[in-house]
């Protein structure tokens, strides 16, 4: 905890509910994000400097300077996501004793939850005098006789015409002031102000709940063998189940090896079903697949893939439901783990036809965010498999697949959020419109982000426009019912004035390179 | 003083401000008449906020077990009533009038007394409060 003194502390919550107010007062999360972060940063390091040399912490730092500058140059809204919760998750790893990204999070948000008693310990202390007592009593004799008068006056003021008159000028010159005060300073902007004074000190004040890090300690990397001679009742939730199953084979002595034995004959059984279903998959998708027109690519991927995943998910649970005990240092355990290696690698095969299918409709149908969500869960899932083989063979515990995967999660949404997906997708599908059909009622649901592609492309897209309309279908994007045959370029161009119009409110604080690009773009080619 | 019995006086004691406040405004936007629809509110908002009591109960469960001073705790339990009560109010302007919920005056102003009601309760019940962390 740094020895910081009680009145630095507010003097600092003060100056990052200015800087807060000043920079990103109705303005993009862009330049005026990072210089904000950097004044944050700059304090963590000076309250919390032990904690950077920890290996987690700069990780993390080199992630959220990744983010920071991903959030400069595409400006997307996954780069903002993915810049505020490595900032969140920064924070918690500096000021908590903790491995796992979770559980970072975890310290993040008791800080959030708990800055205003953090806060108010911070007031009080600093500023500790008597006088609220006092004050507080003297107030007493005040309100009942303050309430009685407010009661009568308002009685008397819509009984009396005159006296209403006389009242109704000095309300109004009440009004008038107000009116005055708050053209001044905007009421938003007072609320937007003490925002300000909420995150500094959510971010800089780390809170006294010390529960993240007391579960963590509790959690090791390594599994421990529990002796124990007799299988007893733990009391937990898959002992009861594992009882009301199996009976009397969860119980007594050879509890361990009926355990086993389970295990290995459903393992047995999982393989040779999902070996067909593979068998049928390779064959097919692998090495036999062309497309016809006939092909329902929609049901294939959507139904298909969607179930294949979550039986994947479903794998890695049953394999941490076998491994999460005494199982793992059993002696007889060889065809066991050698089963489960099998489930592992058939599992890996699924996943491949999975991708299979996905990338059979992405060339087909070009890309879409989907379509590529589902490229990103299948990386995560394959991680999720190699970490279960590892856990596996190295005795690792179920924390220890949890840490590893929610960093894999970190690492990912960080890579992610340095592509400028609406622009990758919208340049594929044009460039890929000869093999891919080119689908432009969805090119003009993605962002503005999109709008110097459709500018350049204008004559392409006019052109599957004419196609479409043939085919009888209409590219209408804000009245349904309109068919217009020049939609598109309609659409684009008015986009194109909504979007520079805005882009005139911001001033350089909002500043990134893609708006920049843009607008310049843009206005050249008006 | 348990949880459920100190739950209940606070959520009392704030419906009951927060019935003053309305009474007050009301009675300067509207004269009498305006008076009596905000009294016949207060006495409906009993049944409406009857629900509120769940997360009140937590509130004052976590109130007793956070590391910090008993004002500190106070503080802590008036910013997240106030939060509470705004988050509802807002939510509840949202999904009757739509977007453009803030514009509406009436919203205004219930939001400006149920936030003010939920900020004045805590130190109109300390020692109550003091009473449930002794308890």
């Amino acid at each position: 905890m740094p020895t910081t003194s009680k009145k630095t502390w507010v003097l600092l919550f003060v100056l990052g509910a200015v800087l807060f107010n000043i920079l990103l007062w109705q303005e993009k999360i862009a330049l005026n994000a990072i210089l904000f972060d950097a004044f944050l940063l700059g304090m963590l390091i000076y309250l919390y400097a032990g904690a950077f040399k920890k290996t987690q912490v700069l990780l993390m730092l080199l992630l959220h300077l990744t983010t920071a500058a991903a959030l400069l140059w595409h400006n997307t809204t996954l780069s903002k996501i993915a810049f505020l919760t490595s900032f969140g998750l920064l924070v918690g790893f500096i000021q908590y004793k903790v491995r796992s990204a979770l559980f970072a999070a975890g310290g993040f948000i008791s800080n959030i939850i708990l800055a205003a008693a953090g806060i108010s310990e911070n007031v009080r202390t600093s500023t500790h005098t008597n006088t609220p007592n006092k004050r507080r009593g003297r107030i007493g004799f005040v309100v009942l006789p303050l309430f009685i008068i407010v009661v009568f006056f308002a009685i008397y003021r819509s009984s009396n015409a005159v006296f209403a008159t006389y009242t109704n000028t000095v309300f109004d010159r009440i009004a008038h002031f107000f009116e005055n005060f708050f053209s001044y300073f905007s009421f938003g902007r007072i609320l937007f102000t003490l925002l300000g004074f909420y995150c500094t000190a959510a971010i800089l004040l780390k809170s006294r709940s010390r529960a993240t890090e007391s579960r963590e300690a509790g959690y090791s990397d390594s599994l421990l063998r529990n002796r124990h001679k007799y299988y007893r009742s733990t009391g937990s939730f898959l002992y009861t189940l594992s009882v009301a199953i199996t009976g009397k084979l969860a119980k007594g002595m050879l509890a361990l090896k009926n355990e086993n034995t389970i295990a290995i004959i459903s393992l047995l059984l999982l393989n040779i079903l999902l070996l067909a279903v593979n068998g049928i998959d390779v064959y097919y998708l692998w090495f036999n697949f062309s497309y016809s027109p006939n092909t329902d690519l929609y049901t294939m991927i959507h139904e298909g893939a969607d179930m294949l995943i979550v039986s994947v998910v479903l794998a890695i649970v049953v394999l941490l439901l076998f491994f999460r005990g005494n199982l793992n240092f059993y002696k007889n355990n060889t065809w066991l783990k050698r089963l489960a290696w099998l489930w592992i690698v058939q599992n890996i095969v699924l996943v491949v036809s999975v991708f299979l299918r996905d990338y059979y409709y992405i060339r087909e149908l070009g890309l879409a965010y989907k379509r590529i969500g589902v490229l990103f869960f299948l990386a995560l899932v394959l991680v999720g498999l190699i970490t279960a083989a590892v856990k596996i063979t190295q005795r690792k515990s179920a924390y220890y697949l949890f840490r590893v995967n929610t960093w894999a999660v970190v690492l990912l949404l960080v890579a992610a959020s340095c592509i400028n997906w609406d622009v990758f997708i919208t340049r594929y599908n044009i460039q890929n419109h000869q093999t891919a059909r080119l689908n432009i009622p969805y090119l003009v649901t993605l962002s503005d982000d999109i709008l110097p592609e459709m500018k350049q492309h204008l004559g392409l897209l006019k052109q599957r426009e004419d196609t479409l309309n043939k085919q009888g279908y209409y590219v209408h994007m804000e009245d349904a019912r309109k068919k217009c045959s020049q939609c598109i370029e309609e659409t684009i161009n008015t986009r194109i004035q909504q979007y520079l119009q805005t882009q005139k409110k911001y001033s350089w604080l909002s500043w990134n390179r893609k708006d920049a690009a843009a607008v310049n773009y843009l206005t050249q080619n008006q | 003083m348990s949880a459920l019995t100190t739950t209940l006086v606070l959520w009392f004691r704030t419906l009951l401000i927060n019935g003053l406040v309305n009474c007050f405004i009301f009675l300067f936007a509207e004269g009498i008449q305006g008076f009596m629809i905000a009294f016949v509110s207060t006495v409906g908002s009993l049944f409406v906020t009857a629900p509120l009591l769940v997360p009140m109960f937590f509130l004052l469960k976590w109130f007793k077990k956070l590391p910090y001073h008993f004002t500190d705790r106070a503080v802590w339990l008036a910013f997240m009533l106030v939060a509470m009560a705004a988050s509802c109010i807002l939510f509840a302007s949202f999904v009757l009038d739509g977007p453009n919920f803030l514009t509406d005056e009436v919203v205004l102003i219930f939001l400006f007394s149920a936030m003010v009601a939920a900020a004045l309760v805590v130190p109109v019940c300390i020692n109550r409060l003091r009473q449930y962390d002794n308890f």
